[in-house]
């Protein structure tokens, strides 16, 4: 049955069912059946496909016609060095560079420490959310009045814009997580950003700059066994048991992270493969 | 039990064989590299309002591509990896240049998606089709130009790079319903500023 708001200017399916339909996007068999059998006895849809066809096919052409262009040898060779020099900027500074001078650690690696856990354990009344972080940043005459938004990807650009944490943000992204909020200490040296995966598992990232992360740490959290951490090739992955949720802070330690993860639930928590979900 | 010094231990022990992998997958990165490069060069010009933003992205886009690449799925879609990538850090440096204040997003009822029609009357519909398919490019360029960013980037990614409705989603980091509101609207933004420009054109087609 159509729907009222899917009834078009002739009676038939609305001009986005159409679209829908172009992009084999409708959900089952019998509505592309309906919209073919529309389109046989209606002009005015078929001239609406037949024009979104042209439209499609004139961005297709606009995005692969005439001359592929080649990427300037100036390019290649700027990136080949950043390449050689394991993908960090090298002499020359983009516009892309860090607003906030620590992001220049963070690039190194996004560190994760006990400290950090230990401050936000003492926070603990502020549960995950922005609405937390805005109050910090009020209590100290910072950013407060900036803060007014829950959507992820605003959040994780203002965090990126203010705590240099752009990696962080760029990588739970790519691991599959969406920010769903972030706090931060009231000194604004480290911070969390609060995450959650598509099978909606929360997970939290943990955030310290500008120190590095040695043994000695390594070996307190594992003394009191609820944090650990691991480098991985130059930045620093962080794996949290405590509930059962876990911190990432490096893409590049994925892997490494996952045969930890498995083997650490087959150990001592309830599965948590869902949670592991990463594409 | 798990002993995460001792895998620090091991991981230092194997440093050479470590090298050894990295210099597989940088081999592997850079012959990714050589045959996607282009294409990807290509969507961060169209991306960006200028040649030297475009350059900038596309350069930072592989140098983070690089730095990820252990993340990356070896036969899976490096496009459509790295144009992720491409249109994050496309994002955050819009938003960064414009300036952009943090309110609530809020998206447009779906009511509101509807084209506005404002004076000049459009060709006849029949005609239609035929002028779209013949437009200029540098036409093309400039209706996608006026789209607003959010809109234009789903075109982009769904029309031009031709990403999935679900990868694009991702990219842009919206639900796919707000990505296909966009698409929608884009293209009949598109598809009515292409019109009139044609019409312009060749005012024997109405």
């Amino acid at each position: 049955m159509t729907s009222p708001s899917s009834i078009g200017p002739c009676g038939g399916p609305a001009p986005e069912r159409l679209s829908d339909w172009l992009d084999r996007r409708l959900p089952s068999p019998r509505q592309n059946a309906e919209i073919e059998a529309h389109l046989e006895q209606c002009g005015e849809c078929a001239a609406r496909v037949a024009e979104l066809r042209a439209l499609k096919s004139c961005l297709a052409r606009f995005a692969t016609g005439g001359n592929p262009a080649a990427v300037p040898a100036s390019v290649r060779a700027s990136l080949a060095e950043r390449i050689a020099n394991g993908g960090m900027r090298a002499r020359t500074p983009t516009r892309f560079s860090p607003v906030w001078p620590v992001a220049a650690a963070a690039a190194i690696g996004v560190v994760a420490i006990a400290t950090t856990l230990n401050q936000l354990r003492g926070t603990q009344t502020l549960k995950p959310g922005l609405a937390e972080f805005g109050m910090i940043a009020q209590s100290t005459g910072k950013w407060g009045d900036k803060l007014k938004t829950n959507d992820p990807l605003r959040c994780s650009v203002w965090l990126s814009e203010n705590l240099g944490l752009e990696l962080s943000a760029l990588n739970a992204a790519l691991l599959g997580y969406r920010i769903t909020g972030a706090a931060a200490s009231p000194d604004f040296r480290t911070g969390a950003l609060f995450l959650k995966s598509k099978a909606g598992v929360p997970a939290t990232l943990l955030i310290a700059a500008g120190r590095p992360f040695g043994t000695e740490d390594a070996e307190k959290v594992q003394r009191e066994g609820q944090t650990l951490y691991l480098p991985a090739s130059g930045n620093m992955a962080a794996w949290h048991s405590r509930d059962g949720s876990f911190v990432l802070s490096s893409v590049a330690a994925r892997d490494e992270l996952l045969r930890l993860a498995q083997e650490l639930s087959r150990q001592c928590a309830p599965a948590q493969d869902e949670s592991l979900e990463v594409r | 039990m798990w002993r995460p010094l001792a895998i620090l231990r091991r991981r230092s022990a194997g440093f050479g064989e470590r090298s050894t992998v990295q210099d597989a997958r940088r081999a592997e990165f850079e012959s990714l590299l050589e045959e996607h490069g282009p294409a990807l060069y290509g969507a961060a010009l169209r991306m960006t309002s200028n040649p030297q933003d475009g350059q900038d992205l596309f350069q930072e886009t592989m140098a983070r591509a690089f730095q990820s690449f252990s993340s990356f799925q070896p036969g899976t879609n490096f496009r459509a990896w790295t144009l992720r990538i491409l249109t994050w850090l496309h994002i955050l440096a819009y938003r960064r240049h414009n300036q952009v204040q943090f309110q609530p997003l809020d998206e447009v009822p779906a009511e509101d998606h509807r084209p506005r029609e404002t004076g000049t009357a459009l060709p006849t519909r029949t005609s239609c089709a035929r002028l779209l398919a013949s437009c200029l490019d540098k036409d093309v360029a400039t209706a996608l130009g006026a789209l607003p960013h959010d809109v234009k980037l789903a075109v982009q990614l769904v029309d031009m790079e031709e990403l999935s409705f679900e990868e694009a989603a991702e990219a842009m980091d919206v639900p796919v319903g707000t990505l296909r509101s966009r698409l929608y609207r884009g293209r009949d933004q598109l598809r009515r500023s292409l019109l009139r420009t044609r019409q312009a054109q060749e005012p024997a087609a109405k």
